[in-house]
C-alpha cells in the first residue's frame, strides 16, 4: 500500500473538498453506498469457494504489494495468519466481522488516500462481495487453519534474549584482555599518580582534584590507596551533582517550556535535586527508575519530574483547531513515551507510533498500551508533600496567631489599618453617614490610575445587629466616581458589586487624583472600609496584585448631602498625638512584617512533577492521526519483554506503578544491561553498546557482550547499586591504564574502543566551567533550590538572553543554572552543551574556532583567569616562579617542566600573570581528561 | 575522530563488525521479513562524509554536480500573506465580503470573517508578466529572474512549530537546521570564516530562534554563527585585554600545547583542538575587516537603503550589505531574517489585526534593501553559485479573522520563492485553489521544498542522514521529493 503521510493528507484533501463545493457538487453519500453493500450482502448466501472467489481476488489485487516481495505497511495479504495478525494498521482480517475488518474498509473507500489498490482498477462490486462473504464466513483458508491467532513476538535479537549464565572471566580485566587479545593487542601499563587522581576526580566529580588530594593521593603507601581515592569520590556530594547531569541530558532537563512561550517553569528543579540527592544516597537503581514513574504512589513527590521534562506547547500555541489541541496531546504523551523507552529501556519505543516499529519487535498495541500508562499524566504542578510541610503549617499557625494578638492591640486606637489576604481595612470612630467616599491620592505606578476589585462598607456591630456590609448593590448603595475607565470596560458597579477578578474590577480613567464613592440608602453608624485591588491572587500570586494599587488616600463621610468630614486623612493622624501615632507605627510595622511571611507561608509547596487526572481512553490510532482511532487498549507494556495488558479500567496510578516494576522485574535483563552500558559509557567515553538508548536492531552490537551480561549480574546481584558498579569499573585495570598514544594500537584502534589505553576525552562544558571555578576559587558549593538565573528578564514571546555580568551568585555549579531552552549563554552553546529538544543519550564532542573564541575571550574565563591569579598570588606571595608552580598544581595537579616555567615565567613578566592563568584555562591539558 | 558517525568509525577501521549492517544484520532482517512483521526497506546508503577533526570545515565534494554552492536564505518570520503579495487570485474580488464556503468556525487564533480581498493592487510585472501585488515594489521588478512555488503546504499552525519544520523538517525542537546538514555535508569555501552564519532582524530573534541554525544532534561544529551588522559574533575579542597580552596569552598556549602534544604523540583530537585555536586567530581578523562597510561605495550604500531615515530598514539593509559580503567570501550558508518575534505584527509579519498597516511596515523594511541585494549578487556573478531561497513559515487566510482587520495562518497552501544558481527564472509552479486558501495543483510539502533545496546543493535527501535514536534522521524526515519543475 503507498499511503500519503497523514499530515499530507489532511492538507490535500480538504483543499480539494473545497474546490468540489465551488464548483457546485457534491460527494457521493456514504450512505447510499452502504445500503448498495447491504442489498448485495442479503443475496449472497451460498458458501463461499477459496480458491476460485478468494485466493484469485487477493492475487489480483493485494499481493503484488502486500506479498513475498514487498510488505508495504508491513502487510502481508499471502497467509490467514498474516491476514489476522495485519500490518501497521492493526489487523486486515477479524474472521467472522467484515464490517470491522480492515481490509473491507479500503477496498470499500472512496477517500483517494484511504482506498485500496492505490492505483489500477478498483475492486468490483462482486469480488468485494465474495472477499465479504468469507470474511463473514470465518475467513476459512484450506490447510491453514491451524495456528492462527497472531503468535506471540519472540525475537532472536541479543538484547531480548536474557543475560549470560556462564562467563569465562571473573573481573572487568579479564573480560577487556582476551578481546584484546583476539586482535593481538594487550593493555597499557598503569598510569602513573597523578594522571590517576586526575582522571578519577574528574570522572566521578567533574572538578579537578585539589594539590593537597594529590598530594595526600600521592603520599599514601597502603596497597589500597586509590580504593580509597574511589571510596572518598563516591561519598562526595560532588559525584552526585557530577552524575546526575548525565541522567538530566537523556532525559532533556530544563526549566522552561520551550517552544513560543518558552517561560520559566519555576517548580521544575526539586526534580532537578531529587536526582542528585538519589544518586549521592545510591538510591537503588529499581527504586531510583520506580521513584521516577510512580514515586507519588509512595509519597516522593519531585521525582516524577521525569515523565514531564519535554519541551511542550502551551494551548495559546496549539492553537483552537480542536484537531490540533488533540495531536498536541497525543504529542505530550509521546514525548513520555520516548523518555522513558530511551533512559530506561534503551528502546525507540516511539517509532511504533504510526506503524509497527520497521525494525525492531515493537507493535503498534505495544506502543498505545504504553501511551495508555501515562495518559493520565499532564504537564502540570502539583502539591509537593515534602517533610517540610508540617513545619510550614505550624510556623503559619503561629505566626497568625501573633497576628490576632497585634489586631486586639491596634483596635484600641481610634483609628488604624489592617491589610492581609489582599484586603486593607481602615478602622475608625462609629460615625453616622449616608455617602462615604475614598480620595485617592497616589498609587504605586506613577503613570496608571488606581483599580478596585470591590469596596465594602460596614456598620459597627451593635448588641442586637451584627456588623453589616451596607455598601453593597444589594444592599441599595450607590456607586459613583470620578470617571471609569469605559475604554477597558470598566464600570462604576464593579465597585460594590459583591464581586471580585479581573472582569469586575473597576479601573480608573485617568491617574491620581481621582475619587471613588458609595451612597448609603440611609445614614448608617459605620466604623470601617474595606477595600482591595487583586483579593482573589493575594495569596497566590502575590505580584499580581501590586499593579494600580493605592497607596496614599483619605476617607470622607458626610450625613447631609454636601457636608463632608474627613475621618481618615493621608497620614491617619486624627485624634491621636505624636507619641500613640509611634506606639501605632511599631504595632503595624511588626503586623506587616508577619503578614509578608503569612503570605509566603500560605501558598503550599508546588513541584512542577506531572498532575495526574483520570486516564484517557486510548486507542490505537492510524497512522498516529487521532482522527482515525481503531482498538481500545489497556495500560501494558512490550510483548517482546514478556509484556502484561491491563484492563482498560486500571486505576491511573496503579498502571504506572505496574509498569515500573515491569521495568525491573520481566524487563530486568534490558533495564539492567541499558544502566550499566550508561555508566560505562560516561567512564569511558564510549559504551560498550555504542547506541546507549537504542539497544534496538538498528543500535550498535555490544563490543563484549559477555563484559555486558557479567556487569548487569553483578549490578542486579548487588541490589541495583550504582556506586557498587562505579567501584567495579573504575578500580580496574582497564580504567586505570596509561592513555599514552601507541602508534601499532593506533593503527589498529584508532578511537581506542577495545580499551588498549584509557581513552582521553574533552571534559564537557559543565566540567570546563565548575573546574574553572574550583581553580579559581571562586566556586560556590551551596546544594539545591531553584536555578540560578543568568538570563535577563524576558517577555512573553522574547529569547532569553544572558545577563552581562551575572555576578558571583551564578558562582555555582553549572546543574544549579536555570536551563533556558534555545538560550544561548554566550560561552558553553559551542561546546556541545545539549539544546534539550530530543532525548540525548550521548553528547556530540566537537571542535571549532568558536569554542576558542569563547574559552579565549568570553567574559566568564577571563573573570576566573583573574580571580585564579589574585588566589596564586595571596597564597604564595613569595615569587613569581612559585606563583607559577602553585596555578600549575591547581590547574593540572602537577608541577610545571622547566621549559614551561621559564615560558610563563617570561609571559607572566611581560603582561601579567592573569596571561599565564588564561593560556592554563585554555590549555589542552586543562580541558581533557587523560 | 570525533565528528563522525560511530557507525561509520566503525565500519572504517573495519575492525568491528556493525550488525546493523553486517552480514548477521540483513540475514536477522531477512528473518524479520519472512515473519511477515517487518517489511524488507530498500534503504538509501547513507553518505558519510569524511570530516577531519582538524579541518572540520574543510570543502567536501557533495553526492552530485550542481551550480549552487551557496545559499541565501531570506527568512520572512511571522507569515506573509502569499493573497496580498505573489499569488494573484482574481476570484477573490467578486467574493469579497462573502462567508467563506465550508469554512471551520475557528481556525488557529478564533473565530472567523469574511473573505477579503487582497490589500494591495496587483499588475503584471517584468517580460513574464507574473501578476504581483504593489505592497513590494522593488522585488516584484525581479519577476523575470524568480521562480515561484504557490502551492506548498506546511504541518503545523503555531510560528514556532512551523518555523521549525520549515528550518529542520521536524516541528519538534531539536533536530539540525538546513544550513547545519549543508555544512556539515559539505564543509564551507572559506575555512576563516564560520561555515553558517545567521543575521537576525534588527528587531530581535524570530520565534524558533537559534533552532533555525541550530545543529540539533549533529556535532556542535556545524551551528550556525548568528551575528549582524551591528552585533559582531560574540568574544571575537577579549573585553579589557590589551592586545599585546592577547599574543602573549596565546603564545604561551602554543607553547603549553606543544609541550603537551609532544607527551602524548599522534592523538589527533589534541592536534585539531590546536588547529582550531590557529583557525580562531585568523577569524580575529577576517570577520571584522569583512563588516567594514565603509569599503562599500556612496552608490550602493544607498541603493541598499543604508541611509534611510527608517531606522530598521537602514540596519536591515546594511545585514543585506553583510549577507552580500559574506556570500562573496565564501561563506557556504548565509540567512537573513527579516521579523523578529510574536507581538500582534508589530516585530513581524504576523498580521492577525491592521493587516494593512503591519505588512506595509515589514514590506517598507523588506524591499528595497533585498531587492538592492539580489540585483548585486547578480551583477557581481556571485548569483551563478548562489541559491537565493526566500521563504516564511506558512500563508494567511483569504478571509479576515472576526476582528475584520487581520488574517489567521494558513498552512494549506501558501507562497514561497527561490532564484539563482539551479533554478530555472521567471516561472511559477503550483496553485492554490480560487480563494488562494487550499493547494490543489501540484501540491508541494515543505519536505519536498527541502528536498529541492539540498538537490540544487548537489545533496541527495535520501542518503544525507544521521543515525540518531533509531534511526537514520534526515532533514527531509522519511518523506520529500525533488521538484523538479523548477530545476533548470
Amino acid at each position: 500500500m503507498r499511503r500519503m503521510p497523514s499530515q499530507l493528507r489532511r492538507t490535500v484533501s480538504p483543499g480539494r473538498r473545497v474546490q468540489i463545493i465551488w464548483d457546485g457538487l457534491e460527494r457521493p453519500s456514504y450512505f447510499a453506498f452502504a445500503l448498495f453493500l447491504m442489498a448485495v450482502a442479503s443475496h449472497a448466501s451460498e458458501s463461499i469457494d477459496f480458491a476460485k472467489q478468494v485466493l484469485p481476488v487477493l492475487e489480483k489485487h493485494c499481493i503484488e504489494c502486500h506479498g513475498t516481495k514487498k510488505q508495504e505497511s508491513s502487510l502481508r495479504l499471502d497467509s490467514r495468519a498474516a491476514l489476522i495478525q495485519g500490518g501497521d494498521f492493526g489487523a486486515a482480517v477479524i474472521p467472522g466481522d467484515p464490517d470491522n475488518s480492515h481490509l473491507i474498509e479500503v477496498i470499500t473507500s472512496k477517500d483517494e488516500d484511504t482506498q485500496m489498490p492505490p492505483k489500477g482498477d478498483r475492486l468490483s462490486a462482486q469480488e468485494i462481495e465474495s472477499l465479504r462473504t468469507w470474511i463473514a464466513e470465518g475467513a476459512m483458508w484450506p490447510g491453514q487453519m491451524e495456528g492462527t491467532e497472531p503468535s506471540k513476538i519472540t525475537n532472536t535479537h541479543w538484547a531480548f534474549q536474557p543475560l549470560a549464565n556462564h562467563f569465562e572471566h571473573e573481573s572487568v580485566d579479564g573480560f577487556v584482555r582476551a578481546e584484546l587479545a583476539t586482535k593481538g593487542l594487550a593493555m597499557s601499563p598503569e598510569a602513573d599518580r597523578r594522571t590517576l587522581a586526575r582522571r578519577t576526580t574528574l570522572d566521578l566529580t567533574g572538578l579537578p582534584p585539589t594539590p593537597e588530594e594529590v598530594e595526600t593521593f600521592l603520599n599514601d603507601r597502603d596497597r589500597d590507596a586509590y580504593e580509597k581515592l574511589v571510596e572518598r569520590l563516591l561519598r562526595s556530594p560532588r559525584y552526585g551533582e557530577r552524575w546526575a547531569q548525565h541522567w538530566l541530558d537523556v532525559i532533556r532537563y530544563a526549566d522552561t517550556r520551550g517552544y513560543e512561550f518558552n517561560t520559566l517553569r519555576d517548580h521544575a528543579w526539586p526534580f532537578r535535586d531529587w536526582v542528585i540527592e538519589a544518586i549521592n544516597n545510591d538510591l537503588p537503581y529499581d527504586q531510583f527508575l520506580f521513584q521516577q514513574i510512580a514515586g507519588d504512589t509512595i509519597g516522593i513527590d519531585p521525582a516524577t519530574g521525569f515523565l514531564v521534562t519535554a519541551p511542550l506547547p502551551t494551548p495559546p500555541e496549539v492553537g483552537q483547531e480542536q484537531n490540533a489541541i488533540k495531536q498536541a496531546r497525543y504529542n505530550a504523551l509521546d514525548e513520555i513515551v520516548q523518555n522513558v523507552g530511551a533512559s530506561m529501556l534503551g528502546l525507540t519505543v516511539g517509532c511504533a507510533r504510526c506503524h509497527n516499529h520497521k525494525f525492531d519487535p515493537i507493535s503498534m498495541r505495544d506502543y498505545y498500551r504504553v501511551v495508555s500508562v501515562f495518559s493520565g499524566v499532564q504537564y502540570d504542578n502539583r502539591p509537593w508533600r515534602s517533610g517540610e510541610e508540617k513545619e510550614r503549617l505550624k510556623e503559619l499557625k503561629e505566626i497568625e496567631s501573633r497576628m490576632v494578638e497585634l489586631r486586639l492591640k491596634l483596635a484600641k486606637f481610634p483609628q488604624w489599618r489592617e491589610s492581609d489576604n489582599g484586603i486593607t481595612t481602615d478602622h475608625f470612630q462609629p460615625v453616622l453617614a449616608k455617602w462615604v467616599r475614598m480620595s485617592i491620592l497616589s498609587t504605586d505606578a506613577t503613570s496608571e490610575g488606581p483599580a478596585f476589585d470591590e469596596i465594602e462598607v460596614w456598620t459597627a456591630a451593635q448588641d442586637n445587629a451584627p456588623s453589616k456590609s451596607v455598601g453593597l448593590q444589594s444592599n441599595g448603595g450607590q456607586a459613583t466616581s470620578s470617571g471609569a475607565a469605559s475604554q477597558l470596560g470598566s464600570k462604576d458597579e464593579f465597585l460594590n458589586d459583591n464581586k471580585v477578578g479581573a472582569k469586575s474590577t473597576w479601573v480608573a480613567d485617568r491617574r491620581p487624583p481621582v475619587w471613588v464613592q458609595i451612597e448609603l440608602t440611609q445614614p448608617y453608624l459605620i466604623d470601617r472600609l474595606l477595600w482591595s485591588r487583586n483579593r482573589d491572587l493575594a495569596n497566590s500570586d502575590p505580584a499580581a496584585h501590586a499593579v494600580r494599587l493605592t497607596s496614599v488616600w483619605r476617607i470622607e463621610v458626610a450625613e447631609i448631602e454636601g457636608e463632608w468630614r474627613t475621618i481618615v486623612d493621608e497620614s491617619r493622624s486624627i485624634g491621636l498625638d505624636a507619641s500613640a501615632i509611634a506606639q501605632r507605627r511599631e504595632i503595624e510595622t511588626e503586623f506587616e512584617k508577619l503578614r509578608v511571611t503569612a503570605t509566603r507561608l500560605r501558598i503550599r509547596p508546588q513541584v512542577f512533577a506531572g498532575k495526574f487526572t483520570g486516564p484517557e481512553s486510548i486507542h490505537i490510532l492510524m497512522r498516529g492521526d487521532p482522527q482515525q482511532p481503531r482498538d481500545l487498549v489497556g495500560p501494558g507494556t512490550l510483548s517482546v519483554l514478556d509484556g502484561f495488558e491491563l484492563p482498560a479500567e486500571t486505576e491511573e496510578g496503579e498502571r504506572r506503578a505496574k509498569f515500573a516494576r515491569w521495568l525491573t522485574a520481566q524487563a530486568a535483563f534490558l533495564t539492567a544491561r541499558v544502566a550499566v552500558n550508561r555508566a560505562w559509557h560516561h567512564h569511558f567515553g564510549s559504551g560498550l553498546v555504542d547506541t546507549p538508548s537504542d539497544f534496538g536492531t538498528v543500535g550498535s552490537r555490544p563490543v563484549n557482550q559477555q563484559l555486558l551480561d557479567w556487569l548487569a549480574r553483578q549490578f542486579i546481584a548487588n541490589g541495583w547499586s550504582i556506586k557498587h558498579l562505579h567501584k567495579l569499573i573504575v578500580t580496574s585495570a582497564v580504567y586505570r591504564q596509561s592513555s599514552q598514544p601507541e602508534k601499532m594500537a593506533i593503527a589498529a584502534d584508532a578511537s581506542s574502543r577495545l580499551l588498549w589505553r584509557f581513552p582521553p576525552r574533552r571534559l564537557d562544558a559543565e566540567a570546563i566551567r565548575d573546574s574553572m571555578l574550583s581553580v579559581s576559587g571562586a566556586l560556590n558549593l551551596t546544594m539545591g533550590g531553584p536555578g540560578v538565573d543568568i538570563y535577563k528578564p524576558k517577555g512573553s514571546f522574547d529569547q532569553w538572553k544572558p545577563k552581562e555580568d551575572p555576578g558571583p551568585e551564578s558562582w555555582r555549579r553549572m546543574i544549579y543554572l536555570a536551563k533556558m531552552r534555545g538560550a544561548d549563554d554566550g560561552m558553553f552553546k559551542t561546546l556541545d552543551l545539549p539544546d534539550c529538544g530530543q532525548v540525548r543519550a550521548k553528547r556530540s564532542e566537537s571542535t571549532t574556532p568558536l569554542q576558542a573564541l569563547n574559552l579565549l575571550n568570553g567574559r566568564f574565563v577571563l573573570e576566573q583567569s583573574a580571580k585564579f591569579s589574585q588566589r596564586v598570588q595571596l597564597d604564595s606571595a613569595s615569587s613569581l616562579e612559585s606563583q607559577i608552580r602553585h596555578a600549575f598544581a591547581f590547574a593540572l595537579g602537577r608541577p610545571p617542566t622547566a621549559t614551561e616555567l621559564e615560558a610563563c615565567v617570561t609571559a607572566a613578566k611581560a603582561d601579567g600573570l592573569e596571561t599565564v592563568c588564561r593560556a592554563l584555562f585554555n590549555s589542552n591539558e586543562f580541558l581533557f581528561i587523560q | 575522530m570525533k565528528c563522525t558517525h560511530p557507525v561509520q568509525q566503525l565500519g572504517r577501521r573495519n575492525f568491528l563488525s556493525n550488525f546493523a549492517t553486517s552480514a548477521g544484520g540483513i540475514a536477522l532482517s531477512h528473518l524479520l521479513a519472512r515473519d511477515g512483521l517487518y517489511a524488507a526497506e530498500e534503504k538509501p546508503t547513507p553518505f558519510r562524509p569524511s570530516i577531519d577533526p582538524a579541518r572540520p570545515f574543510a570543502k567536501r565534494q557533495p553526492h552530485f554536480a550542481a551550480k549552487a554552492e551557496q545559499v541565501l536564505m531570506i527568512f520572512c518570520a511571522g507569515a506573509v500573506s502569499h493573497i496580498d503579495t505573489w499569488d494573484y487570485k482574481p476570484e477573490l474580488y467578486k467574493h469579497h465580503g462573502q462567508v467563506p464556503p465550508n469554512a471551520p468556525k475557528v481556525t488557529f487564533e478564533g473565530p472567523i470573517g469574511n473573505l477579503a480581498q487582497p490589500f494591495w493592487e496587483f499588475k503584471p510585472r517584468g517580460q513574464c508578466g507574473k501578476m504581483i501585488s504593489n505592497l513590494m515594489p522593488h522585488l516584484a521588478e525581479l519577476a523575470d529572474d524568480i521562480c515561484f512555488i504557490h502551492s506548498l503546504t506546511a504541518k503545523n499552525s503555531a510560528h514556532t512549530q512551523a518555523e521549525n519544520f520549515l528550518s529542520t523538517g521536524f516541528t519538534f525542537e531539536g533536530y539540525p537546521s538546513l544550513g547545519a546538514w549543508t555544512t556539515y555535508a559539505l564543509g564551507t569555501i572559506n575555512e576563516n570564516l564560520p561555515s553558517f552564519v545567521a543575521i537576525a532582524d534588527p528587531r530581535g530573534r524570530s520565534q524558533a530562534g537559534p533552532n533555525n541554525w541550530g545543529s540539533g544532534f549533529l556535532p556542535a561544529t556545524f551551528q550556525g554563527t548568528a551575528f549582524s551588522a551591528s552585533e559582531p559574533p560574540q568574544n571575537l575579542r577579549a573585553q579589557g585585554f590589551k592586545e599585546g597580552s592577547n599574543k602573549t596569552t596565546v603564545d604561551l598556549l602554543t607553547k603549553l600545547n606543544h609541550e603537551h602534544l609532544v607527551r602524548y604523540p599522534g592523538d589527533t583530537d589534541l592536534a585539531a583542538r590546536i588547529s582550531s585555536y590557529e583557525l580562531a586567530g585568523r577569524m580575529q581578523t577576517s570577520i571584522p575587516s569583512l563588516m567594514d562597510l565603509t569599503q562599500e561605495s556612496a552608490k550602493t550604500l544607498d541603493s541598499y537603503g543604508v541611509n534611510s531615515t527608517n531606522t530598521i530598514k537602514a540596519e536591515y539593509a546594511r545585514n543585506c550589505l553583510l549577507a552580500r559580503r559574506l556570500l562573496e567570501q565564501g561563506v557556504r550558508v548565509v540567512q537573513l531574517f527579516n521579523g523578529a518575534y510574536a507581538s500582534g505584527g508589530k516585530l513581524n509579519w504576523d498580521s492577525h489585526s491592521e493587516i494593512v498597516k503591519s505588512h506595509g511596515t515589514h514590506a517598507e523594511i523588506l524591499d528595497q534593501p533585498t531587492a538592492a541585494l539580489l540585483n548585486d549578487l547578480k551583477q557581481r556573478g556571485q548569483l551563478a553559485k548562489t541559491l537565493v531561497v526566500w521563504c516564511t513559515e506558512f500563508g494567511r487566510l483569504p478571509f479576515m479573522q472576526a476582528n475584520g482587520t487581520g488574517r489567521d495562518h494558513n498552512i494549506d497552501g501558501f507562497t514561497c520563492w527561490l532564484m539563482g544558481a539551479g533554478v530555472k527564472p521567471g516561472i511559477s509552479i503550483g496553485s492554490t485553489d480560487e480563494l488562494g486558501w487550499k493547494a490543489i495543483e501540484n501540491v508541494k510539502t515543505l519536505y519536498d521544498f527541502n528536498a529541492t533545496l539540498l538537490h540544487l546543493l548537489g545533496l541527495d535527501h535520501t542518503r544525507l542522514s544521521y543515525y540518531f535514536n533509531g534511526t537514520e534522521r534526515r532533514l527531509t524526515d522519511v518523506h520529500g521529493h525533488v521538484i523538479e519543475d523548477i530545476l533548470a
